[in-house]
């Protein structure tokens, strides 16, 4: 049986078959043009689409035969159109059925590629999904690719979308590279050249840096309380010595008051000759030790400190003369400078030079002490700074002090301190 | 206990606190044994009175208020006079004193808590040239936790703290990485059960532990 000899509404069933691979064809090719970069895959459904194309001709010519209305196209299509038409009707059916599977196919296959490989628009959505702005333009400021975090940049910076690289990239420069937006968010602005395909693409960058400049703000912020903190911990440092120090005698007062109050008590007992009072003995060596306390000065060590400087001057066999006022008690630094550097001075006289007397020479302004020394013995050669002078000179430095030592006309040590608002040890924050 | 000494020996006393040092003048004038040759509170000029070699044994205070120059004093004149005997005397059971006198050849370490009326007898068996000191440093309690329980490590992280310097200079000081420093604080923080490092601080100063 061949084809004319079907049943009409079978022959017009495949001419319907036909037309539906057509428009299947044709949509693949769409796709797979506008998609895929390789074109190989047309193939495929350019060829369904002939065929289908061919095949609707046909049943379509057919039917128009059969009708009263007959017209020829053309003597190759009546050729064709006619052979085809007499043709076995299996023949005719699978060149129907066949094109449309294989155009089933090709579509779903042209599909799954689509889903699954990276596409020319894939490429696009990921630019256009990252956090970084991206610009790409030609030297000229033709725009060859922005994205959206770039857009919306320009739309916050300029008030609206980038039309020239060159303009937007003078709207983004700034000393820092850092840019603002309205928002409050922050970009850091990159600069990069891109060679592709032998030309030359000049690309921005804006990434986003909110987070990180407001984490730098906050370090900062918690690095300076940490140095106030350390500045007052090292004046606490300071003055726990001196707290500690008036704590123990207080401490060892209250204890010689208890001990005098004690001492009382049992004297008292003694006298009245008390049943449990204590022995002669024992009450003497316990008044013994509470008088010793008797007379305990309001000022320690107030006087000893130039006394002591005049004995150990003398041990040495040097005649001391002071001149000016010794610093007080309350500027502990000072003093131990001082001591210190009368010790090297002592010892340098009596040992280097043979000096039997030696001059000190203080003299304090409002903003520094300066202490010399001076002695009438051997001027030395050359001055060489031993262990002592060395650690004498750290002690001075480490107090922003200076220290000098001077051979002529006559040798001198000068040391020159200065004193912190006011009095040392007690300065303003 | 009945002395067979047949010469009196020449006492230096160093201490720069009035009432300790009267009650030290005390004991030496009472012993007949003993002379004070000099009293003074200077440590920094204290081997500078050796000079004349007139003093057979120092009893030295360790803490002055500018500083522990009481050791330096003592290595100075271990070195230059090597007879002379020293011991140092303090009530801060600053835990690396020991080691430092010990270091310096000091003769003999008392604690003055620790020594109520037998000073004189320590003076006599250290010019009879033994030499004395105590097992340990004291025990002090600080916080939750008591200073036998901290490493030797930990004692003197404990000390930097206290002079208010940053975890890098401590560290730089000590040879130490930052983050060693830090995990020792945290640790002493956990035994002690001080809240904050201020608090560590503060505590570890006054109990006298520590002394930079």
């Amino acid at each position: 049986m061949s084809y004319r000899d079907l049943l009409p509404e079978l022959r017009a069933f495949y001419a319907l078959i036909s037309f539906i691979t057509f428009i299947i064809s044709v949509t693949d090719i769409v796709r797979t043009t506008g998609t895929f970069k390789k074109k190989h895959l047309i193939f495929v459904p350019i060829l369904t689409t002939l065929m289908s194309c061919l095949m609707f001709q046909t049943f379509s010519y057919f039917l128009e035969i059969n009708g009263t209305n007959y017209d020829i196209h053309s003597v190759l299509e009546d050729m064709i159109s006619i052979r085809l038409i007499n043709m076995p009707a299996i023949i005719a059916g699978l060149l129907t059925f066949v094109p449309l599977a294989i155009s089933i196919v090709s579509y779903v296959a042209t599909t799954r590629k689509i889903n699954t490989s990276i596409t020319l628009r894939s490429i696009r959505d990921g630019f256009n999904n990252l956090d970084t702005g991206i610009l790409m333009y030609r030297d000229g400021g033709f725009i060859l690719f922005a994205n959206t975090v770039m857009q919306q940049i320009a739309v916050d910076l300029t008030g609206k979308r980038v039309t020239n690289g060159e303009q937007l990239k003078k709207a983004l420069s700034t000393p820092d590279n850092h840019i603002v937006l309205e928002n409050g968010e922050v970009y850091l602005i990159k600069e990069n050249i891109l060679d592709v395909d032998g030309k030359k693409v000049n690309e921005l960058t804006a990434t986003d840096v909110t987070i990180l400049t407001r984490l730098r703000r906050e370090e900062n912020k918690l690095n300076q309380q940490k140095e106030a903190f350390n500045r007052r911990m090292s004046e606490y440092s300071r003055k726990v010595g001196e707290v500690t120090v008036s704590k123990e005698i207080l401490d060892t007062k209250i204890d010689v008051h208890e001990t005098f109050g004690n001492a009382l008590l049992m004297t008292k007992a003694y006298i009245r000759k008390d049943k449990n009072a204590s022995e002669l003995n024992t009450l003497k060596q316990m008044w013994r030790k509470t008088l010793v306390f008797k007379e305990i000065p309001s000022d320690p060590s107030e006087d000893r400190f130039s006394l002591e400087l005049y004995q150990a001057a003398k041990a040495c066999g040097i005649d001391l003369t002071i001149d000016g006022m010794l610093p007080p008690y309350k500027d502990a630094q000072i003093r131990k400078i001082l001591s210190a550097a009368a010790r090297e001075a002592i010892i340098n006289a009596s040992r280097h030079a043979s000096a039997d007397k030696m001059d000190l020479k203080i003299e304090s302004t409002d903003d520094k002490t300066e202490f010399t020394f001076s002695n009438n013995g051997k001027i030395p050669e050359g001055i060489t700074e031993g262990g002592g002078l060395s650690s004498l000179r750290k002690l001075i430095e480490t107090n922003s002090g200076t220290m000098k030592l001077t051979a002529e006309p006559e040798f001198k040590l000068i040391i020159s301190i200065p004193v912190r608002n006011g009095s040392e040890g007690e300065h303003a924050e | 206990m009945p002395n067979n000494e047949d010469h009196i020996s020449r006492i230096m006393i160093v201490e720069d606190q009035q009432l300790v040092r009267m009650y030290l003048e005390d004991e030496v004038r009472r012993a007949p044994d003993l002379e004070l040759k000099h009293s003074i509170t200077n440590a920094d000029l204290a081997d500078l009175y050796c000079r004349n070699e007139d003093v057979d044994l120092i009893l030295m205070d360790v803490y002055t208020e500018y500083g522990a120059s009481g050791l330096e004093a003592s290595a100075r004149i271990k070195k230059a006079y090597p007879n002379i005997k020293i011991i140092i005397i303090t009530s801060m059971p600053e835990f690396s004193w020991l080691e430092r006198a010990r270091e310096y050849k000091v003769d003999s370490f008392v604690y003055k808590e620790l020594n109520d009326g037998s000073l004189v007898d320590v003076i006599r068996r250290t010019i009879k040239g033994e030499s004395i000191y105590p097992v340990d440093t004291p025990e002090v309690i600080i916080g939750d936790c008591s200073s036998k329980d901290l490493s030797y490590r930990e004692l003197e992280v404990l000390r930097e703290i206290t002079t208010g310097d940053s975890n890098e200079e401590i560290a730089s000081r000590m040879h130490l990485s930052v983050s060693t420093i830090k995990t020792h604080i945290t640790n002493l923080m956990q035994k002690t059960g001080f809240r904050s490092r201020t608090e560590l601080a503060i505590k570890a100063r006054e109990s006298g532990l520590v002394i930079k």
